[in-house]
């Protein structure tokens, strides 16, 4: 039975293969082009890491960029890979805090991610002033806080700058997981609206859980839209955002350097055919602003006396990457003169 | 596999037009030096070199979606055509002369509850591939060719050819995959 049914099969093979030929001729061309394109691509693009290859764990701010980096990375897939270098304390760029007349602390911005580090604000290429930037991806303001006063001995006689990025900052600083990774946040005490920096729970170990932010896409379209909203969440955010840029300042003043906040907007909400889906996400409609952060926090700083920028005024969505939320060359050209005026 | 990679990074996309652009000089000065005269193939090379000129990334990736797109449709259709050849095979090969699986009788009182002994907890994400005695090491078909040999199933090696179309064709860079979010990057 056994040879029989191997004469079966075999003939019914035969068969099937003249039926399936033509699949395979056709084929040829498609097998030859992503052949063809792979090998291309391979020879195009550097070997590259991805972003949480750049950093590591370190205590108290839970993470950072690695030190004496020279590696390409990627970002969005389409948007490609680009370049990075790190100082020998991790931060980007090559040049130390001592030679800049001004220090940028912030996230992935400030970090430059997006373009190479050749085109981004704090590079030689485009500035008047000398910058050094002191950030990281994914950072919070809790954690760029903390880092402010670990550099504070060396901040004297700078202009600080303080890049607040509207689309996750205001609200990362509530919670105290980043995906896996655990951050530094502020709690507040039983609704009295005195705040306190929690860093107890940072460690190396993974985070226990998902946070909803990660696993639903529209969660932060929600955030995003609550916060440019009169919510109780908007009013706990700017009520911790305050408390931690009156602790920036009080850091600044003991350091006998100035601090300028600046707003960096989110590119949906200068996109008028965004505006509209943001503003369906929102509990209270009604109320909904696109420049509220910038309102909010402008009086935040002028009640602290501190110095303030509003981003919108001075960025717009051509200088925002079109696959991905960050600033293009362009943007990161416009930082830098911005930067150097504020200098100036 | 026929699909390209899906989002294309920039250099998948310059690389996916470069190789277009010149499989595009090749058919034209092909088809001229078969139609007019050899001498004519020149005219591909012209074809080639134009279309390689630097275009704005955006016409780029219009193109290498078009491209994509194509493949995965034909990929999907092949796809069932084949199966259906294989599906035709088995029903041949196996149901014209019946099955060779044997079912053991059990007594009034017995059971035919097997016990199953547990596995290395890492493997519960596929503990049937985990199974597979060194499967991953051996590379699918070896491991095809060995299972056929020990089960008494050779005549299942008539399907490997279409087994292998099947692997050559496969479609699975959707657009689906692209990343949601990138939120932990800001």
């Amino acid at each position: 039975m056994t040879a029989l049914r191997i004469l079966l099969s075999v003939t019914a093979a035969l068969f099937g293969l003249l039926l399936a030929v033509p699949i395979a001729v056709a084929a040829l061309p498609f097998w030859a082009v992503a052949f063809l394109t792979r090998v291309g691509a391979q020879y195009l693009e550097p070997s590259y890491v991805t972003w949480d290859q750049l950093i590591e764990f370190t205590p108290v701010i839970g993470w950072k960029p690695k030190a004496h980096l020279n590696a390409h990375y990627l970002t969005v897939c389409e948007d490609g890979v680009f370049h990075t270098v790190t100082d020998a304390q991790g931060w980007p760029g090559t040049a130390g805090i001592a030679e800049s007349d001004i220090v940028v602390f912030g996230d992935s911005y400030t970090f430059g991610y997006g373009v190479d580090v050749e085109a981004s604000f704090f590079s030689e290429r485009h500035r008047k002033a000398r910058i050094k930037a002191i950030g990281a991806p994914a950072y919070n303001m809790v954690q760029e806080l903390l880092i402010m006063q670990q550099l504070s001995s060396q901040l004297a006689g700078k202009l600080v700058v303080w890049f607040i990025f509207v689309g996750n900052d205001l609200h990362d600083n509530l919670v105290p997981d980043m995906y896996q990774l655990r951050m530094p946040f502020v709690r507040e005490f039983n609704g009295t609206g005195h705040w306190e920096v929690v860093t107890s729970h940072v460690s190396p170990a993974h985070w226990p859980y998902l946070s909803a932010r990660f696993r639903d896409s529209t969660h932060r379209g929600r955030i995003m839209a609550n916060l440019h909203s009169q919510t109780f969440f908007a009013q706990r955010a700017y009520s911790a955002c305050q408390f931690l840029i009156e602790e920036g300042r009080n850091i600044c003043n003991g350091a006998r350097a100035r601090l300028l906040v600046m707003t960096i907007p989110d590119p949906q909400t200068l996109r008028q055919d965004q505006l509209q889906s943001l503003l369906s996400l929102s509990a209270e409609p009604r109320s909904f602003d696109p420049a509220l952060p910038d309102k909010r926090i402008g009086e935040i700083c002028a009640n602290l006396g501190v110095s303030f920028v509003s981003g919108r005024d001075h960025l717009d969505a051509r200088h925002y990457k079109i696959f991905d939320p960050h600033w293009n060359e362009q943007g990161h050209e416009q930082v830098a003169s911005l930067l150097s005026s504020f200098y100036e | 596999m026929i699909t390209l990679v899906f989002p294309p990074r920039r250099a998948w996309v310059t690389s996916f037009w470069l190789v277009a652009s010149l499989g595009s000089g090749v058919f034209v000065g092909l088809l001229a030096a078969l139609l007019i005269s050899p001498r004519w193939f020149g005219l591909g090379v012209i074809v080639a070199l134009v279309l390689a000129l630097p275009r704005p990334l955006r016409r780029q990736t219009i193109a290498y979606r078009g491209w994509n797109r194509l493949a995965r449709d034909f990929g999907r259709a092949a796809h069932l055509w084949l199966l259906a050849i294989s599906f035709a095979i088995v029903v041949v090969a196996g149901g014209q002369k019946g099955r060779s699986l044997r079912l053991a009788r059990p007594s009034s009182t017995a059971s035919l509850w097997m016990p199953r002994k547990t596995l290395v907890p890492s493997v519960y994400i596929s503990p049937y591939s985990a199974a597979t005695a060194s499967a991953p090491e051996k590379g699918w078909i070896a491991t095809f060719f060995s299972w056929a040999r020990q089960s008494g199933n050779l005549w299942a090696l008539s399907l490997l050819p279409f087994f292998m179309l099947l692997s050559a064709l496969r479609t699975n860079q959707r657009e689906s995959d692209l990343p949601a979010d990138i939120y932990t990057l800001f």
